[in-house]
């Protein structure tokens, strides 16, 4: 697929006061490469002070990189930053950014879809079809202090989707919600995607936010991204093949070594373990090997009592990649 | 162009709208703001009445002093808007966290503050009106209409440079990163040479010399020399009475239109340069605005 963003080297420096005349250099993005597809969301995953917010305002066109160049829907991200600012739309991790507390939920999108230019004709109807979609109608007459923070930060996604621009920056979007607001809104990121096609770019610090809502993650440490893959290919990466435990009846001893052979010769088993009553086998991919294999076991009588499969989280390859420093 | 013309002008439509939704929306603040104006002109007809016997010599004014200080009043106003607020609306634009979802909206750099300054003409500008009408229902205080368009002229150019002046003020808030309370520009201007030199309750003829010089680099001192010339009545339109009158060869008017226009020429252009610079210096160091 089209880049919409193609990064290459991008570097922010900031300097850091440690004194009343001393500072010192910090680099937030240390020589970033990045490219994300249309219509992907695309995740940024790291630390707090891992670099994220840095590098989407930089993409977003609201901050000049040091160094390294770099195109945002074919804009030049120094010549062309203000067509960048105004194709991207991006939703801070405080709901209260942009919302008014004295206009209601209402009068706050019309008011920004003015300043967005939204043309007076669609106005009414696309912040009809906002209400609805993010389930705001019956709260359009509220103010914005008496709806829950979760319905804020839909307000927020809502005041972003107003102008339809191609690309939108979520910055820790569920950071300060609860349990259910967090969901309702994730559930939302993902039909704003499917729905309207939109290039999402999320950063986030949970781990399984990125797993559940994003086609492709770049883990960032320090400034610089030491992995950057699906969540599937960031699995099979790490060294640590799918496994699974198959629990079974008694396996004699000539007959573990002849299942073991049989099982070693299978196409894409990585390992395999026979014991007396358990058999331990890792794939690549898992799912492609452990037919055949329980359908081995079965054709020597063995009797299988559980099967147990085992993969790597997000998070065992986050913790993994950030404490090998991409030594992945 | 005029498309663009269209957009900034429906921008700060909206602004003002909602402006208008929140300062209306306290209805306490409204009365609390009649009074007030009621209060400071009520305050200068006392000092009128202190001063009615005194020896000062208010020529070429006219003699009327509470019209004299209403008019102080007018530009006052004006200047506390257009001077002082830009600063304030920068910093609730910067701390309120808006800055980037502004900048990502096609609206030029200027529009957002110009439209969130709104408030404080809705808040500052009929204060011009009521105090002009609290000044001669109640207190005496009379207006000479005959020159009407100019003064109407030099409200306009008052307007013009206290704004350039704000915008170079609240070009510090990135440039010269003043986060916080005031910074040098409107401290040394309003809080200073303003208070000092404009003349908002006295002639300046009455000051020191070394003062009055300093009162020559700020508009106000033209506009009130012209304003209370043309409006108070009885006001003189050919004595010299600010330094650089005397050191011009034209009237007394001519010399405040030329000084305060050429003001307005160089504060206003400098201010909106300054403050482009500033924003661009803020895209540069990540400072445009604190998500909280």
């Amino acid at each position: 697929m089209t880049p919409v963003i193609s990064v290459q080297g991008l570097v922010k420096t900031f300097r850091v006061r440690d004194g009343l005349l001393r500072s010192h250099p910090f680099n937030a993005v240390d020589g970033v490469d990045l490219d994300i597809s249309s219509g992907e969301v695309f995740g940024l995953l790291g630390r707090n002070g891992a670099g994220k917010t840095t590098l989407i305002k930089m993409m977003a066109g609201l901050l000049r990189p040091d160094d390294g160049t770099g195109r945002v829907l074919g804009h030049d991200i120094y010549r062309d930053h203000k067509r960048i600012r105004a194709s991207v739309s991006l939703v801070a991790p405080t709901a209260d950014v942009g919302t008014d507390n004295n206009l209601t939920v209402r009068q706050n999108l019309e008011f920004w879809a003015v300043v967005y230019d939204l043309e007076r004709e669609h106005r009414d109807a696309r912040i009809d079809e906002l209400l609805t979609f993010l389930d705001l109608k019956a709260y359009e007459h509220h103010w914005p202090m008496s709806i829950s923070a979760g319905m804020r930060q839909r307000l927020a996604i809502a005041r972003s989707l107003l102008v339809r621009n191609p690309i939108l920056f979520l910055d820790e979007p569920t950071v300060k919600l609860d349990a259910a607001g967090a969901q309702a809104v994730r559930a939302f990121i993902r039909k704003i995607n499917q729905d309207f096609g939109i290039t999402i770019v999320l950063t986030t610090h949970f781990i399984f936010e990125a797993e559940r809502l994003c086609d492709r993650v770049a883990i960032l440490d320090r400034g610089k991204i030491i992995s950057c893959d699906s969540v599937t290919n960031l699995r099979r990466h790490l060294q640590r093949y799918d496994a699974s435990e198959i629990v079974c009846g008694e396996i004699g001893e000539d007959l573990c070594r002849e299942v073991h052979g049989r099982l070693i010769a299978l196409p894409n088993v990585v390992s395999c373990t026979v014991e007396r009553d358990r058999v331990e086998v890792s794939g690549d991919p898992l799912a492609s090997v452990l037919f055949d294999v329980l359908k081995i076991l079965r054709a020597h009588g063995i009797d299988i009592h559980s099967v147990d499969t085992d993969e790597p989280s997000l998070e065992e390859i986050f913790l993994t990649t950030v404490n090998s420093r991409g030594h992945v | 162009m005029i498309q663009r013309l269209r957009r900034e002008w429906a921008s700060l439509v909206v602004f003002s709208k909602r402006e208008f939704i929140i300062w209306s929306s306290y209805r306490m603040n409204a009365w609390m703001w009649f009074l007030d104006v009621l209060l400071n002109t009520t305050v200068v007809f006392m000092l009128s009445l202190m001063t009615r016997d005194s020896p000062l010599d208010f020529a070429p004014y006219g003699s009327n002093y509470v019209t004299f200080v209403v008019l102080g009043f007018c530009v006052h106003y004006i200047s506390w808007t257009n001077l002082g607020d830009p600063f304030k609306r920068v910093a609730r634009i910067y701390w309120g966290g808006t800055m980037d979802l502004f900048l990502l909206s096609p609206v030029s750099y200027l529009t957002p503050f110009m439209g969130i300054m709104f408030r404080s003409v809705i808040d500052d500008y009929p204060r011009v009106v009521l105090s002009l009408a609290f000044g001669g229902v109640f207190f005496g205080a009379a207006y000479s209409a005959s020159q009407l368009p100019l003064a109407v002229l030099f409200l306009a150019l008052i307007l013009l440079s206290t704004l350039g002046i704000g915008l170079i003020s609240a070009s510090s808030f990135y440039l010269l990163n003043f986060k916080q309370n005031t910074e040098p520009v409107r401290f040394l201007l309003q809080d200073v040479i303003v208070a000092l030199a404009a003349g908002y309750y006295y002639p300046i003829t009455v000051l020191p010399r070394s003062l009055q010089v300093l009162g020559s680099f700020i508009p106000h001192t033209y506009a009130l020399d012209a304003l209370r010339r043309l409006v108070v009545p009885g006001g003189n339109l050919t004595t010299k009475v600010l330094p650089l009158q005397h050191l011009l060869p034209w009237t007394p008017i001519t010399t405040d239109i030329v000084v305060l226009t050429a003001m307005t020429l160089i504060a206003l252009p400098l201010g909106v340069w300054m403050y482009v610079r500033g924003i661009e210096k803020a895209r540069r160091q990540g400072t445009l605005t604190r998500w909280q």
